[in-house]
């Protein structure tokens, strides 16, 4: 159903909009420059992507060695502890 | 002559390991301490203290343009459409025409239940009217600004999420070169049977850099068109020595 008022409170709105022009231009919020400079101009998501690939595989690679060092040595402390097990060879260490 | 050719292959061979040695000693001596991780997950910590704030203020900014807006709307906005609209049915009533003031007058002058029920009618739909344009109102001035305020809090926290992660993937590398470092270390004192063997070489490879810092400048100074140059470029020799401790 219409309603008969529709009409007199748009006629109204627009009487508002004349007489309050500068009030509402107040509150339109920031303008399109003033948003420009405020938004983050930051570098985009892809190059951080493709960096981050790179060092995180450096990562890896740096873990592993550290891995196989540290494995190294556990390898050569288990030779040493068997070696201690052997007869002949417990004197000797 | 074949003896010759040896003592030369041994001497590249030489010179090629102490090449390689060199290389090993500076590549591992590079000094990274565990203050260069934590310093790292600090910034990381940082960066998202620096993210809750920003996004804070833009929160803070956006929320008193809402509210300036809200007080507008009921303060100024509403009291303006209810009068506009109230004068203009009094001026229709005054007229004679057909009016809202008309229907509740017919209500006050005659008790019956259709003057009643079409009062009610028409006060129900100017209400509705009058509510549904200061809504209207209201959202056509919130909705852009809610808008922009999502638009600025999205690339806000898009920039921090895209440092931050990259700021952990750097503290994870950093954190792979310790333990390189770690396992170094442990591997040169179990080989040489010296602990800190990394810090004894780096505090040597300084101040040898230091040397040679010291014996550049010196030898830059030394002018060669110049008749003492000789005595110059002795000088330069002798301070050489006595930094190197070489007599």
């Amino acid at each position: 159903m219409s309603n008969k008022y529709t009409k007199l409170a748009e006629e109204a709105d627009k009487a508002f909009n004349g007489d309050y022009s500068e009030e509402l231009n107040d509150l339109v919020g920031l303008s399109k420059e003033e948003l420009e400079s405020v938004i983050p101009d930051t570098q985009n998501k892809n190059t951080y992507k493709a960096l981050i690939k790179i060092v995180e595989q450096a990562s890896k690679e740096n873990t592993k060695q550290a891995d196989l060092i540290n494995n190294i040595k556990e390898l050569g402390e288990v030779a040493v502890n068997i070696a201690k097990k052997v007869p002949g060879l417990k004197n000797l260490i | 002559m074949y003896l010759n050719k040896i003592q030369k292959s041994n001497k590249n061979y030489f010179g090629f390991l102490k090449l390689i040695i060199l290389s090993l000693l500076l590549t591992s001596c590079v000094s990274i301490p565990k203050e260069t991780v934590t310093l790292s997950k600090v910034i990381g910590s940082d960066l998202n203290i620096l993210q809750k704030s920003h996004v804070n203020m833009t929160q803070l900014y956006y929320q008193r343009i809402k509210s300036n807006i809200n007080n507008f709307i009921d303060d100024t906005y509403k009291p303006y459409i209810i009068n506009y609209m109230l004068k203009d049915q009094l001026e229709e009533f005054k007229k004679g025409n057909t009016s809202l003031l008309t229907s509740i007058n017919n209500a006050a002058q005659r008790p019956d239940k259709k003057t009643a029920d079409l009062a009610l009618d028409d006060m129900s739909q100017f209400l509705e009217a009058t509510n549904s344009q200061i809504e209207k109102k209201r959202n056509e001035l919130l909705n852009p600004i809610e808008k922009q305020e999502d638009e600025i809090l999205k690339a806000i926290n898009d920039s921090y999420s895209n440092t931050i992660y990259a700021n952990a993937t750097m503290t994870g590398y950093l954190e792979s070169i310790r333990k390189v470092k770690d396992a170094q270390n442990e591997a040169m004192s179990l080989i040489t049977g010296v602990k800190n063997t990394d810090s004894i070489v780096r505090s040597k490879i300084l101040q040898l850099s230091d040397i040679v810092n010291i014996a550049i400048d010196k030898g830059k100074g030394i002018e060669k068109n110049t008749d003492d140059a000789k005595t110059q470029i002795d000088d330069f020799i002798k301070k050489i020595k006595e930094l190197t401790n070489k007599k």
